[in-house]
């Protein structure tokens, strides 16, 4: 409520901004001294899309003829000199209601001040899946570190990209500190490619659905072979799955259940997944035994 | 079907070369030591000719139907491929097709019977994932868009059967399928409002089974009830199916220059059916009435559903240059309740988790000055649950889970001069009620990252992050606690480039639990302290043009799995004629883990070839 008082009262400051005044040139005007960058940007997608209306510098560097009659830099908005704010708002003109971009305005990037232009250069071509791992990787490298671990997804053979999972571009819906991102049905980003546990599952396993895949596996990279959180799968799951009755009543924790009579001195019993092997959620059993 | 692409090509093309560039080669493995089904395991590239990658453009002058096709790909022979490829028109359309072909195997043991060598999760098989999209119109008012994805696996592989009171590994057959489509359209309105709705859906088969023909003992070592378990034949069969309708709706609105709505609308109901059928022959235990029986049948058949609902709306305001403030709330509501009959035995039993969860920010973002940049807000999430209890635990059917917290943000961005960024954000949360024992309740965040240009050959990097959380509730008293510091230096100059990096990161879990047998109290403790480096160096050589590469990473980790795995890397690339370059690389992978050392593994790797094309 206090943070809707606080945008009425800001919307109210703010009202009244008054409108700017445009001249557009044309593209052949800007062609005669920007002549090689200008035959580069028409082989590309956005040179292809707006060629045909004759504005196609002006629709992101805005109207040109001050610049033009003046020749001065200052004339004209230069995204490689912008902050990433007015990037960001020049971009997002056309590319707002995207499904990929339209969390832009709330994403991390747009948060820690990464302008579009950091990572697309709308001059130049499109880049390919390793590229685009590589461009990623030049700020989140210790991501990439732990991709160098023995157990990954395949990124670094180029089969898997990290768009694959993230969305660069932010999300209208928070992710969360261990949330995953959805994919365009609405589900957990995971089952984009790992299908068969999606279910809905007549037994399902509360974790997969509350917190995400996450909650056990460590998907950038890990020592276990099954890129667990734990060098164990018996740690794993009894640290949920104790037998400590407290935090259940009283603070509504959950997973707090009994392990039955398992002896864990028995090798059966320290790997669960042997016998539980539907854990991701099984359509049969309570147990996830089948 | 010839003819039709030789007349297609010309047309499409509008008289055009196409840009084609191609690495092709063969890989040997000149020497192999260790265990085999880890290296499979964790590396897989086998020996044979390879199309290492691809690149092909056309951008045609003139053409009605084409303004520009890009078809890429790589890897092709090797266990994961893949081809993507675009084709656009300005206005008209635009056209994505990518495909991927991964092979995922995975034979490390399991240990639930160290007597048996016989390994009890195992996996062969090829996941295949395919997408095509289609947007008409693009730039346009109105733009419709459709698009078919497939993600399918099949393959082999090895899972338990479990049968009352013993587990026995069987040979398993993998298939399953999930068929996307959607279809929807764009609206744009004067770049003020933009408006998506969306409708889609999906289908969805499984058809995994499992299969065991000789007699089998388990990895049930002790007699039950004084008799030997023991299985001579199982089959066990899902034939699962599933379909999924999904609608969306998104909007953008900007009714003033200074302010932007957006909103978000989503509502899916994935269904599941099942038949389910097992038979088993053998030393069986009947667990309801404990007698020995020779054989048991079960018939199953189930279904479940869950209707999603979700909704996101955010504000941003920008009352002054200087200042932007954003506000978000978002819902989720999700019911899945599920049913199954056993056809043999007459039982029934039903299940329902719900789930519902919401989170509202707000968050402030303002430039202090030209070089600063501070943010600060506040986030409050809070969910409810209902979740089936335990076998084992007495009480009602269903118990709650409860989720308050409230999370601190703050952060900001510093460029005290042109060529330094410093970034730094931190997150405090704090929660009475959280939904798992190892779930984030009192935790704190911060990560910080610096870069440095030192000049236009230099440029430097440093960053810094940790993670603490903690639950102090009474019986779970968890402590975590991560964290991550690392440097990386790049030196570019015409004929050397240097890349290095260097990362250090250490975790510690602690977290008590009771033992299940002598309900004493017994600490999980997770720990991991690993060293990561890697190293790319570039040296052109002035006279021929030719390229050497030396370079590779090591991990190496202590702890809970200690762990050394290291892929060091020479490539060299020679111009032969104008577009004809012959490429060489030499590239060791080898990994050991001293708790498992019968797993160690170290496989050299030798591919030569030639890259071709301009």
């Amino acid at each position: 409520m206090r943070s809707l008082i606080l945008f009425a009262l800001l919307a109210g400051l703010a009202a009244g901004a008054p409108a700017k005044k445009v001249e557009y040139v044309g593209t052949e005007a800007c062609l005669v001294c920007h002549e090689d960058m200008g035959k580069a940007f028409l082989k590309t997608r956005h040179g292809s899309i707006e060629k045909q209306r004759g504005q196609s510098c002006e629709r992101c560097h805005g109207p040109g003829q001050q610049h033009g009659e003046a020749a001065e830099a200052k004339f004209i908005l230069n995204h490689a000199k912008a902050s990433p704010r007015e990037v960001d708002t020049s971009c997002l003109t056309c590319h707002k209601n995207q499904a990929t971009h339209a969390g832009r305005l709330h994403g991390s990037h747009s948060a820690g001040q990464v302008g579009c232009t950091s990572c697309h250069s709308v001059h130049h071509a499109e880049t390919t899946p390793k590229a685009a791992n590589a461009l990623c990787a030049t700020c989140h490298r210790d991501v990439t570190a732990q991709f160098l671990r023995p157990h990954t997804h395949a990124l670094t053979k180029g089969a898997v990209q990290c768009v694959d999972c993230h969305n660069p571009h932010g999300t209208l819906r928070n992710a969360g500190l261990r949330g995953t991102a959805r994919t365009r049905n609405n589900e957990p980003g995971c089952l984009n490619c790992h299908a068969d546990k999606r279910g809905p599952f007549a037994f399902e396993h509360a974790p997969m659905r509350l917190e995400g895949c996450g909650s056990c596996h460590e998907s950038h990279g890990s020592a276990n072979p099954r890129m667990l959180n734990r060098a164990e799968v018996k740690n794993l799951c009894l640290e949920c799955h104790s037998n400590l009755p407290a935090p259940a009543n009283k603070t509504g924790t959950l997973g707090s259940v009994a392990t039955g009579f398992h002896d864990l001195r028995l090798p059966i019993y320290r790997n669960c997944t042997t016998c539980h092997t539907r854990i991701h959620g099984s359509h049969v059993n309570r147990d996830f035994l089948r | 079907m010839r003819r039709l692409l030789l007349l297609a090509v010309p047309l499409l093309a509008g008289g055009q070369t196409p840009e084609v560039s191609a690495d092709v080669g063969y890989r040997f493995l000149p020497s192999t030591r260790g265990d085999w089904r880890t290296y499979r395991s964790v590396d897989n590239l086998a020996e044979g000719p390879r199309l290492l990658q691809f690149r092909s453009a056309l951008l045609p002058k003139a053409s009605r139907w084409l303004d520009a096709l890009r078809l890429n790909g790589a890897n092709w022979g090797d266990p994961m491929n893949s081809v993507h490829l675009t084709m656009d028109k300005a206005e008209l359309y635009r056209f994505t097709f990518s495909y991927r072909n991964m092979a995922y195997f995975n034979a490390l043991p399991s240990f639930a019977n160290p007597l048996n060598t016989f390994n009890q999760r195992s996996f062969d098989t090829r996941q295949r994932i395919w997408n095509a999209d289609l947007d008409l119109r693009p730039g346009k008012r109105l733009q419709p868009f459709f698009s078919v994805a497939r993600q399918s696996g099949n393959g082999l592989g090895v899972s338990p059967i479990v049968v009352d009171e013993n587990s026995y590994p069987a040979a398993s057959g993998i298939d399953y399928g999930y068929m996307q489509y959607r279809g929807g359209v764009h609206f744009n309105a004067a770049e003020r409002w933009h408006v998506t709705l969306e409708q889609g859906g999906g289908r969805f088969h499984d058809d995994t089974s499992l299969s065991l023909d000789a007699r089998n003992l388990g990895n049930r070592m002790l007699p039950y009830l004084g008799r030997q378990l023991a299985l001579d034949k199982a089959t066990q069969a899902y034939a699962v199916t599933g379909e999924n309708l999904y609608s969306s709706a998104e909007v953008t609105f900007s009714p003033w220059q200074w302010v932007d709505l957006t909103g978000q609308f989503f509502f899916s109901q994935p269904k599941s059916d099942v038949r389910f059928n097992e038979s088993a022959q053998g030393t069986l235990i009947w667990l309801e009435t404990l007698r020995f029986v020779n054989g048991q049948q079960s018939i199953i058949s189930g279904y479940a559903n869950q209707p999603r609902t979700s909704g996101a709306f955010n504000v941003e305001v920008r009352p002054f240059a200087r200042l932007r403030v954003l506000e978000s709330w978002q819902t989720e509501r999700t019911h899945n309740p599920g049913s199954v009959a056993s056809l043999t035995t007459l039982n029934r039993a039903a299940d329902r988790l719900v789930w519902n969860q919401s989170e509202q920010q707000v968050q402030a973002f303002l430039d202090v000055t030209k070089f600063l940049t501070l943010q600060g807000g506040h986030r409050y999430v809070w969910g409810h649950a209902l979740v089936r209890r335990g076998t084992l635990s007495t009480g009602t059917a269903q118990e709650a889970g409860l989720l308050r917290r409230h999370v601190g943000l703050a952060g900001f961005v510093l460029r005290p001069i042109a060529k330094l960024t410093i970034n730094a954000n931190a997150e405090v949360g704090r929660g009475d009620q959280t939904y798992f024992r190892t779930s984030l309740q009192n935790y704190e965040q911060l990560r910080v990252r610096a870069r440095y240009r030192l000049s236009d050959a230099w440029q430097m990097s440093a960053r810094y992050g940790r993670t603490n959380n903690s639950n102090p509730t009474p019986g779970v008293n968890l402590s975590f606690s991560a964290q991550q510091a690392g440097a990386s230096v790049e030196w570019t100059r015409q004929a050397v480039s240097v890349t290095a990096d260097y990362t250090r990161s250490t975790l510690w879990n602690d977290l008590r639990f009771v033992d299940p047998v002598t309900y004493g109290s017994l600490l999980s403790f997770y720990r991991d302290n690993a060293h990561t480096a890697s190293l790319a160096a570039d040296w052109r050589l002035p006279r021929n043009r030719a390229v050497l590469t030396l370079g590779g990473s090591l991990f190496r980790s202590a702890g809970s799995r200690p762990t050394r795995y290291y892929q060091p890397l020479v490539r060299v690339l020679v111009p032969i004629r104008k577009q004809v370059q012959f490429l060489g690389e030499w590239r060791q992978v080898s990994m050991g883990q001293s708790l498992y050392a019968f797993e160690a593994f170290g496989v050299q790797q030798v591919t030569v070839g030639f890259r071709m094309g301009r």
